[in-house]
Protein backbone atom coordinates (compact mmCIF):
# COMPACT_ATOMS: atom_id res chain seq x y z
CA UNK A 1 0.00 0.00 0.00
CA UNK A 2 0.93 3.55 -0.57
CA UNK A 3 1.05 5.73 1.24
CA UNK A 4 -0.15 8.75 -0.75
CA UNK A 5 -1.90 8.11 -3.26
CA UNK A 6 -0.84 10.34 -6.78
CA UNK A 7 -3.81 13.28 -7.22
CA UNK A 8 -5.64 13.08 -10.58
CA UNK A 9 -7.89 15.78 -12.22
CA UNK A 10 -9.81 14.49 -15.12
CA UNK A 11 -11.06 16.45 -17.74
CA UNK A 12 -13.78 15.42 -20.03
CA UNK A 13 -17.01 16.83 -21.59
CA UNK A 14 -18.61 13.63 -21.18
CA UNK A 15 -19.92 12.76 -17.84
CA UNK A 16 -19.82 9.45 -18.32
CA UNK A 17 -16.07 9.08 -19.60
CA UNK A 18 -15.48 11.17 -16.42
CA UNK A 19 -16.63 8.36 -14.80
CA UNK A 20 -15.06 5.81 -16.51
CA UNK A 21 -11.39 6.97 -16.28
CA UNK A 22 -11.61 7.67 -12.88
CA UNK A 23 -13.24 4.01 -12.12
CA UNK A 24 -10.31 2.91 -14.02
CA UNK A 25 -7.55 5.27 -12.16
CA UNK A 26 -9.05 4.68 -8.98
CA UNK A 27 -8.83 0.96 -9.53
CA UNK A 28 -5.04 1.54 -9.95
CA UNK A 29 -4.29 3.03 -6.74
CA UNK A 30 -4.74 6.77 -7.59
CA UNK A 31 -6.92 9.28 -5.98
CA UNK A 32 -9.17 11.14 -8.34
CA UNK A 33 -9.46 14.54 -6.72
CA UNK A 34 -11.43 16.80 -9.39
CA UNK A 35 -13.14 16.40 -12.88
CA UNK A 36 -13.79 19.07 -15.30
CA UNK A 37 -16.30 19.10 -18.45
CA UNK A 38 -14.10 21.81 -20.37
CA UNK A 39 -10.75 23.53 -20.67
CA UNK A 40 -12.01 26.34 -18.64
CA UNK A 41 -12.68 24.85 -15.41
CA UNK A 42 -9.93 22.49 -16.33
CA UNK A 43 -7.83 25.36 -15.40
CA UNK A 44 -9.84 26.64 -12.60
CA UNK A 45 -9.40 23.05 -11.09
CA UNK A 46 -5.96 23.08 -11.71
CA UNK A 47 -4.87 25.67 -9.77
CA UNK A 48 -6.97 25.08 -7.65
CA UNK A 49 -6.03 21.17 -6.75
CA UNK A 50 -2.90 21.02 -8.10
CA UNK A 51 -3.25 17.61 -9.28
CA UNK A 52 0.08 15.36 -9.85
CA UNK A 53 -1.54 14.21 -13.38
CA UNK A 54 -4.20 15.86 -15.43
CA UNK A 55 -5.90 13.46 -18.27
CA UNK A 56 -6.97 15.86 -20.84
CA UNK A 57 -9.76 14.84 -23.21
CA UNK A 58 -9.16 17.14 -26.31
CA UNK A 59 -12.53 17.70 -28.13
CA UNK A 60 -14.60 19.93 -25.76
CA UNK A 61 -16.97 22.96 -25.63
CA UNK A 62 -15.68 26.25 -24.03
CA UNK A 63 -12.26 25.34 -24.40
CA UNK A 64 -10.45 22.48 -26.40
CA UNK A 65 -7.69 20.57 -24.41
CA UNK A 66 -5.25 21.50 -26.62
CA UNK A 67 -5.62 24.98 -25.38
CA UNK A 68 -5.94 23.59 -21.90
CA UNK A 69 -2.97 22.46 -21.77
CA UNK A 70 -0.73 24.93 -23.10
CA UNK A 71 -2.37 27.57 -20.74
CA UNK A 72 -2.07 24.90 -17.61
CA UNK A 73 1.66 24.51 -18.87
CA UNK A 74 2.26 28.40 -18.27
CA UNK A 75 0.80 28.10 -14.99
CA UNK A 76 3.05 25.44 -14.46
CA UNK A 77 5.78 24.07 -17.13
CA UNK A 78 6.22 20.94 -14.72
CA UNK A 79 2.33 20.46 -14.84
CA UNK A 80 2.17 16.35 -16.16
CA UNK A 81 -0.90 15.99 -19.01
CA UNK A 82 -2.09 12.71 -20.30
CA UNK A 83 -4.27 13.44 -23.47
CA UNK A 84 -6.89 11.07 -24.21
CA UNK A 85 -8.02 11.50 -27.85
CA UNK A 86 -10.42 10.08 -30.10
CA UNK A 87 -9.71 7.62 -33.24
CA UNK A 88 -8.14 10.11 -36.23
CA UNK A 89 -6.96 13.04 -33.72
CA UNK A 90 -3.41 12.22 -34.35
CA UNK A 91 -2.65 15.82 -35.52
CA UNK A 92 -4.13 17.15 -32.41
CA UNK A 93 -2.13 14.83 -30.13
CA UNK A 94 1.10 15.58 -32.00
CA UNK A 95 0.08 19.49 -30.98
CA UNK A 96 -0.97 18.73 -27.35
CA UNK A 97 2.81 17.26 -26.79
CA UNK A 98 4.42 19.85 -28.54
CA UNK A 99 2.78 21.99 -25.87
CA UNK A 100 3.89 19.63 -23.32
CA UNK A 101 1.60 16.94 -22.97
CA UNK A 102 3.23 13.78 -21.99
CA UNK A 103 1.42 10.94 -23.58
CA UNK A 104 -1.93 10.27 -24.62
CA UNK A 105 -4.24 7.26 -24.49
CA UNK A 106 -6.84 6.32 -26.87
CA UNK A 107 -10.70 6.21 -26.44
CA UNK A 108 -12.45 4.30 -25.47
CA UNK A 109 -10.04 3.72 -22.89
CA UNK A 110 -8.32 0.05 -22.12
CA UNK A 111 -8.03 0.52 -18.12
CA UNK A 112 -4.23 -1.06 -18.05
CA UNK A 113 -3.33 1.35 -20.57
CA UNK A 114 -4.87 4.19 -18.80
CA UNK A 115 -3.24 3.43 -15.90
CA UNK A 116 0.00 2.83 -17.62
CA UNK A 117 0.27 6.13 -19.04
CA UNK A 118 -0.89 7.92 -15.83
CA UNK A 119 2.02 6.07 -14.14
CA UNK A 120 4.36 6.84 -17.21
CA UNK A 121 3.74 10.68 -16.81
CA UNK A 122 4.73 10.73 -13.32
CA UNK A 123 8.37 9.42 -13.78
CA UNK B 1 -23.72 16.14 -59.37
CA UNK B 2 -24.51 12.05 -58.09
CA UNK B 3 -22.23 9.27 -57.35
CA UNK B 4 -23.65 7.17 -60.75
CA UNK B 5 -21.63 3.62 -60.84
CA UNK B 6 -22.25 1.07 -59.20
CA UNK B 7 -18.54 1.03 -58.90
CA UNK B 8 -18.53 3.84 -56.81
CA UNK B 9 -20.93 2.45 -54.73
CA UNK B 10 -19.22 -0.25 -53.39
CA UNK B 11 -15.82 1.30 -53.09
CA UNK B 12 -17.70 3.87 -50.77
CA UNK B 13 -19.57 0.80 -49.33
CA UNK B 14 -15.65 -0.47 -48.27
CA UNK B 15 -14.88 2.47 -46.91
CA UNK B 16 -18.03 2.33 -44.89
CA UNK B 17 -16.97 -1.68 -44.11
CA UNK B 18 -13.64 -0.17 -42.29
CA UNK B 19 -15.55 2.36 -40.69
CA UNK B 20 -17.63 -0.74 -39.29
CA UNK B 21 -14.77 -2.68 -38.35
CA UNK B 22 -13.23 0.31 -36.39
CA UNK B 23 -16.33 1.16 -34.82
CA UNK B 24 -17.44 -2.68 -33.46
CA UNK B 25 -13.53 -3.00 -32.08
CA UNK B 26 -13.74 0.13 -30.40
CA UNK B 27 -17.45 -0.18 -28.67
CA UNK B 28 -16.13 -3.82 -27.57
CA UNK B 29 -13.40 -2.17 -25.61
CA UNK B 30 -15.94 0.52 -24.41
CA UNK B 31 -18.25 -1.87 -23.35
CA UNK B 32 -16.46 -4.97 -22.93
CA UNK B 33 -19.23 -6.98 -24.59
CA UNK B 34 -18.96 -8.64 -28.11
CA UNK B 35 -20.21 -6.21 -30.59
CA UNK B 36 -20.13 -7.07 -34.00
CA UNK B 37 -21.07 -4.28 -37.05
CA UNK B 38 -21.94 -5.06 -40.42
CA UNK B 39 -22.80 -2.91 -43.49
CA UNK B 40 -25.30 -4.61 -45.89
CA UNK B 41 -25.29 -1.13 -48.02
CA UNK B 42 -24.51 2.21 -48.40
CA UNK B 43 -27.11 4.73 -50.42
CA UNK B 44 -26.49 8.58 -51.67
CA UNK B 45 -29.93 9.75 -51.47
CA UNK B 46 -31.91 13.00 -52.22
CA UNK B 47 -33.23 14.75 -48.54
CA UNK B 48 -36.35 13.68 -49.71
CA UNK B 49 -35.16 9.72 -49.55
CA UNK B 50 -33.07 10.32 -46.61
CA UNK B 51 -35.87 11.34 -44.60
CA UNK B 52 -37.59 9.03 -45.46
CA UNK B 53 -34.89 6.24 -44.53
CA UNK B 54 -34.21 7.58 -40.88
CA UNK B 55 -37.88 8.94 -39.44
CA UNK B 56 -39.07 5.11 -39.24
CA UNK B 57 -42.86 6.58 -38.33
CA UNK B 58 -44.60 6.29 -35.26
CA UNK B 59 -41.12 5.21 -33.99
CA UNK B 60 -39.54 6.82 -30.57
CA UNK B 61 -35.80 6.96 -30.69
CA UNK B 62 -32.31 8.46 -30.20
CA UNK B 63 -30.55 10.76 -32.90
CA UNK B 64 -26.76 11.16 -31.92
CA UNK B 65 -26.09 14.75 -33.79
CA UNK B 66 -22.41 15.42 -34.27
CA UNK B 67 -21.06 18.16 -36.43
CA UNK B 68 -17.99 17.94 -38.24
CA UNK B 69 -15.49 20.26 -38.93
CA UNK B 70 -12.74 20.95 -41.48
CA UNK B 71 -12.35 19.74 -45.69
CA UNK B 72 -14.71 17.24 -44.74
CA UNK B 73 -17.55 19.20 -43.17
CA UNK B 74 -20.71 18.10 -42.69
CA UNK B 75 -23.05 15.87 -40.06
CA UNK B 76 -23.37 12.63 -38.54
CA UNK B 77 -26.43 10.99 -37.81
CA UNK B 78 -26.68 8.08 -35.41
CA UNK B 79 -30.30 6.45 -34.73
CA UNK B 80 -30.93 4.29 -32.36
CA UNK B 81 -34.81 3.18 -31.61
CA UNK B 82 -35.93 3.11 -28.18
CA UNK B 83 -35.11 -0.39 -27.20
CA UNK B 84 -31.95 -0.56 -29.11
CA UNK B 85 -30.83 2.22 -26.79
CA UNK B 86 -32.01 0.59 -23.86
CA UNK B 87 -30.27 -2.47 -24.79
CA UNK B 88 -26.86 -0.62 -24.85
CA UNK B 89 -27.55 1.00 -21.78
CA UNK B 90 -28.19 -2.34 -20.18
CA UNK B 91 -25.16 -3.70 -21.72
CA UNK B 92 -23.03 -1.00 -19.63
CA UNK B 93 -23.52 -3.46 -16.59
CA UNK B 94 -23.23 -2.03 -13.11
CA UNK B 95 -22.20 1.60 -14.18
CA UNK B 96 -25.07 2.60 -15.67
CA UNK B 97 -27.46 -0.16 -12.99
CA UNK B 98 -31.04 1.35 -12.81
CA UNK B 99 -30.40 3.91 -15.24
CA UNK B 100 -32.90 5.24 -18.01
CA UNK B 101 -32.92 7.16 -21.36
CA UNK B 102 -33.61 10.11 -19.23
CA UNK B 103 -30.99 9.91 -16.85
CA UNK B 104 -27.91 12.63 -18.12
CA UNK B 105 -25.40 9.66 -17.65
CA UNK B 106 -26.99 7.17 -19.75
CA UNK B 107 -27.48 9.91 -22.27
CA UNK B 108 -23.90 10.64 -22.08
CA UNK B 109 -23.21 7.07 -22.30
CA UNK B 110 -25.08 6.72 -25.51
CA UNK B 111 -23.39 10.06 -26.76
CA UNK B 112 -20.09 8.32 -26.35
CA UNK B 113 -21.52 5.57 -28.53
CA UNK B 114 -22.29 7.99 -31.35
CA UNK B 115 -18.94 9.37 -30.64
CA UNK B 116 -17.21 6.39 -31.34
CA UNK B 117 -19.64 5.31 -34.35
CA UNK B 118 -19.87 8.26 -35.73
CA UNK B 119 -15.88 9.29 -35.24
CA UNK B 120 -15.28 5.57 -37.22
CA UNK B 121 -16.84 6.04 -39.92
CA UNK B 122 -15.51 9.85 -40.53
CA UNK B 123 -12.05 8.76 -39.86
CA UNK B 124 -12.46 6.34 -42.62
CA UNK B 125 -14.20 8.42 -44.86
CA UNK B 126 -10.83 11.32 -44.13
CA UNK B 127 -8.06 8.45 -44.91
CA UNK B 128 -10.19 7.38 -48.51
CA UNK B 129 -10.23 11.05 -49.28
CA UNK B 130 -6.95 12.23 -47.90
CA UNK B 131 -8.91 15.11 -46.46
CA UNK B 132 -9.91 15.94 -42.75
CA UNK B 133 -12.65 15.77 -40.73
CA UNK B 134 -12.64 16.96 -37.03
CA UNK B 135 -15.41 15.93 -34.92
CA UNK B 136 -17.00 18.47 -32.47
CA UNK B 137 -18.94 17.79 -29.15
CA UNK B 138 -22.57 15.75 -29.59
CA UNK B 139 -25.65 16.55 -29.46
CA UNK B 140 -28.58 14.10 -28.35
CA UNK B 141 -32.22 14.08 -29.38
CA UNK B 142 -34.84 11.60 -27.86
CA UNK B 143 -38.33 12.18 -29.48
CA UNK B 144 -40.57 10.18 -31.95
CA UNK B 145 -38.02 10.52 -35.27
CA UNK B 146 -40.81 11.48 -37.40
CA UNK B 147 -41.36 14.98 -34.81
CA UNK B 148 -37.30 15.70 -35.89
CA UNK B 149 -35.36 14.17 -38.25
CA UNK B 150 -36.70 15.54 -41.39
CA UNK B 151 -35.80 19.22 -39.98
CA UNK B 152 -32.50 17.81 -38.95
CA UNK B 153 -31.82 16.69 -41.95
CA UNK B 154 -32.83 19.70 -43.85
CA UNK B 155 -31.03 22.13 -41.59
CA UNK B 156 -28.13 19.96 -41.34
CA UNK B 157 -27.63 19.74 -45.65
CA UNK B 158 -26.47 23.09 -46.16
CA UNK B 159 -27.62 23.76 -49.72
CA UNK B 160 -26.71 20.01 -51.18
CA UNK B 161 -29.42 17.58 -51.58
CA UNK B 162 -27.23 14.87 -50.60
CA UNK B 163 -27.58 11.88 -47.69
CA UNK B 164 -25.31 9.51 -47.58
CA UNK B 165 -26.91 6.59 -45.74
CA UNK B 166 -24.80 3.32 -44.60
CA UNK B 167 -26.63 0.67 -43.65
CA UNK B 168 -25.66 -1.07 -40.36
CA UNK B 169 -26.25 -3.99 -38.84
CA UNK B 170 -25.07 -3.71 -35.45
CA UNK B 171 -25.27 -6.45 -32.70
CA UNK B 172 -24.73 -6.49 -28.74
CA UNK B 173 -23.84 -9.64 -27.09
CA UNK B 174 -25.99 -11.18 -29.80
CA UNK B 175 -29.54 -8.55 -29.71
CA UNK B 176 -29.52 -6.74 -32.52
CA UNK B 177 -29.41 -3.14 -32.27
CA UNK B 178 -31.95 -1.33 -35.14
CA UNK B 179 -30.72 1.88 -35.77
CA UNK B 180 -29.25 4.28 -39.13
CA UNK B 181 -25.81 6.14 -39.93
CA UNK B 182 -26.18 8.97 -42.24
CA UNK B 183 -23.46 11.50 -43.41
CA UNK B 184 -24.59 14.98 -44.80
CA UNK B 185 -21.89 16.16 -46.08
CA UNK B 186 -21.63 19.72 -47.18
CA UNK B 187 -20.98 20.62 -51.06
CA UNK B 188 -17.40 21.12 -50.69
CA UNK B 189 -17.25 17.50 -48.65
CA UNK B 190 -19.64 15.96 -51.09
CA UNK B 191 -17.56 17.04 -54.04
CA UNK B 192 -13.86 15.99 -52.35
CA UNK B 193 -15.44 12.82 -52.16
CA UNK B 194 -16.89 12.56 -55.96
CA UNK B 195 -14.06 13.65 -57.18
CA UNK B 196 -11.67 10.73 -55.19
CA UNK B 197 -14.47 8.21 -56.43
CA UNK B 198 -13.77 9.54 -59.39
CA UNK B 199 -10.12 9.00 -59.61
CA UNK B 200 -10.35 5.93 -57.42
CA UNK B 201 -12.81 4.01 -60.61
CA UNK B 202 -10.64 5.52 -63.04
CA UNK B 203 -7.91 3.66 -61.53
CA UNK B 204 -10.32 0.55 -61.12
CA UNK B 205 -11.12 0.44 -64.79
CA UNK B 206 -7.57 1.11 -66.00
CA UNK B 207 -6.35 -2.16 -63.50
CA UNK B 208 -9.10 -4.07 -64.63
MG1 LIG C 1 -14.99 15.10 -25.62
Amino acid sequence: MRLMAKRILVVDDAAFMRMMLSDHLTKGGFEVVGQAENGLVAINKFKELRPDVVTMDITMPEMDGILAVKEIRKIDPQARIVMCSAMGQQHMVMEAIQAGARDFIVKPFDPTRVVQAVTKALV
Amino acid sequence: MTIASSVQLDMLNEVGNIGAGNAATSLSILMDRKVIMHLPWTRVCSIEEGCSILSRVGEVGICVEVRVEGNLSGTMLLTLTEDSAAHIISSFGTMLEGKTLVDDLAQSALMEVGNIVTGSFITAISNFVGETGMSTPPILLYDYFDAFICNTVIARTEGSDVVLVFKTELEVDGKAIFGDLAFLPSPEAFRAITKKLDVAEGMVEVNG
